[in-house]
């Protein structure tokens, strides 16, 4: 009787501790998720676009989104139709704004062949000329004609990559986008005695 | 000058005191932890950094500083259930010694269902405890170690139910040394009950210290993951510091509940020994009889009732300085 007073609380014990543990040890633990980033939206090209494409509708799409969605950065389908891709793009590789020329110089490509000229200081504005640039070639020899090359676009500057910062700033290489019709009168300009290159200073009035 | 002798019925009462004083401890925490800090209601709302932005923070955790934690923690946890077992053991040993000393027949009657009613307790604290599930430490483990491993906070809970039975049967050892069924005891009985409260205080301030050292581990293995640049990893640090602080403080006071009561109670019984058998100048007669105590004797009941307040940073210490000598070896 007396073993009887102290097995059954110890059983009742036993089974609380059991039902207890069973309830700690089965209870659902809560998931967490990593969040999700959002992808921001970007312009991307639908197929390999070469350099100097010019850009039709069907070769540009928003990754994701809509263009409401998509912010002021972003370049719209639109804005870049019928504008020259500078750079080689790979499918599905981002298009930028930078990345195409602007669109007055779309009647400068559509007939104009690529000539590479000697950089100097006087030929890349100080280490200023830039890609897409439209800039005016003036002949400097002095006995030619004076007619400068107004309108040309920078096709291509290929900077110092070794040099870096250390370097004077001059490119190693330029290519413009001259007219065909001028070309045989800027191969003689360039060759008689050298030619400088201008660029109008943009100011905000 | 002779202190009046107690009536035997109050003496029966005290030796409740050194089981009450942590029960009324621990009913105050929960009552202010469940109205300030629970929030499995709101969602998580309470919680300043919640498990999903932890888990965005995670940026290419660092493979060393992750192993570095886990084996701190290993070896704090291995260190945490030794504790909690020699705890347990000292606990039965001294009740054991107790209830013999009463002539009982069988002493492990009482002692098993003592056990099991802390065991029980225990239990239901940690299920109870485990419906906040939006705690910063659990969302922190959660969002971090809970990734290889999901059921870390279910085996924190189960290794604090354990620490807490440890905890509860020392309070109730600390009681039975209280208990007493005549109102006069011997010279000797009295030190032999003092000696083994001192064994009480002493390994139940290590186990609580313990407790907190590996409560750091641990939470410095969630800790871990976050790289050092993040912008959340100083929040989470800060509320690492502040829960380490508010444990290690609740323990110090858990264990100054059990131990200060009884500690009290029995030299209240030795000063009216000594009343009796030197009713002119007890005081000699405490000094020349040893229970006189010296700075250096209180000193290590000091620091063994301080123990889990200092646990905290020495723990931080040691996740400091093995990350530094990894960083130095590996």
């Amino acid at each position: 009787m007396k073993l009887l007073w102290f097995l059954v609380p110890l059983l009742v014990l036993i089974g609380i501790g059991w039902f207890t543990l069973w309830k700690l040890w089965s209870a659902a633990e809560p998931t967490v998720q990593k969040p999700v980033e959002p992808t921001p939206i970007q312009l991307v090209a639908t197929r390999e676009l070469e350099s100097f494409t010019k850009l039709k509708r069907a070769d540009l799409k928003l990754s994701s989104g809509t263009p409401e969605s998509a912010g002021p950065s972003v370049p719209t389908v639109e804005e870049l139709e019928g504008r020259y891709l500078l750079v080689k793009v790979d499918d599905g590789g981002e298009v930028k704004r930078e990345m195409v020329a602007p669109r007055e110089a779309s009647p400068l490509l559509s007939d104009a062949v690529a000539v590479g000229i000697q950089p100097t200081s006087l030929t890349s504005i100080g280490g200023q000329l830039q890609v897409g640039d439209i800039v005016d070639v003036v002949p400097s020899g002095t006995n030619q004609s004076r007619e400068p090359f107004e309108n040309v676009m920078v096709l291509k500057v290929v900077n110092d990559a070794k040099a870096g910062d250390k370097g004077s700033g001059i490119p190693v290489g330029i290519t413009l986008a001259i007219p065909r019709a001028s070309r045989d009168r800027f191969a003689a300009a360039a060759a008689n005695a050298g030619i400088v290159v201008t660029r109008k200073i943009l100011v905000a009035n | 000058m002779s202190t009046p002798e107690k009536p035997a019925s109050n003496l029966q009462k005290e030796f409740l005191w050194p089981l009450i004083a942590p029960l009324i401890l621990i009913v105050t925490y929960v009552g202010f932890y469940s109205r300030f800090l629970f929030c499995a209601k709101d969602g998580g709302a309470c919680s300043p950094v919640s498990a999903e932005t932890i888990l965005g923070a995670i940026k290419n955790p660092s493979d060393v500083a992750i192993y570095v934690a886990r084996a701190s923690w290993t070896f704090a946890g291995g260190l945490y259930l030794l504790a909690c077992i020699v705890a347990l053991y000292t606990a039965v040993l001294v009740m054991n010694e107790v209830f013999s000393n009463f002539g009982s027949k069988s002493p492990w009657q009482p002692i098993l269902i003592i056990m099991f009613v802390a065991l029980d307790v225990a239990l239901v604290m940690s299920l109870w405890a485990s419906k906040d599930i939006s705690s910063p430490a659990q969302q922190l483990l959660r969002a971090t170690v809970g990734q290889g491993v999901p059921e870390i906070n279910k085996y924190s809970r189960l290794f604090d139910a354990i620490s807490l039975t440890a905890t509860l049967t020392l309070a109730c050892a600390a009681s039975a040394i209280l208990f007493q069924r005549d109102s006069k005891l011997e010279k000797e009985e009295l030190r032999r009950r003092q000696t083994l409260l001192r064994y009480v205080l002493y390994v139940g301030g290590a186990l609580l210290a313990i407790a907190v050292l590996q409560l750091s581990t641990r939470l410095g293995w969630g800790a871990s993951y976050l790289p050092a640049g993040s912008g959340i990893t100083p929040s989470v640090n800060s509320l690492v510091t502040g829960i380490l602080n508010s444990m290690g403080s609740f323990y110090a006071l858990l264990m100054a509940a059990v131990y200060v009561p009884a500690a009290l109670v029995l030299q209240s019984r030795v000063k009216q020994l000594a009343a009796r058998e030197a009713p002119d100048d007890p005081n000699t007669w405490l000094t020349t009889n040893g229970f006189s105590l010296s700075f250096s004797q209180y000193l290590p009941r000091i620091v063994a009732l301080l123990g889990p307040m200092l646990a905290g940073p020495i723990g931080e210490l040691l996740i400091r300085t093995s990350k530094a000598i990894s960083g130095t070896i590996l």
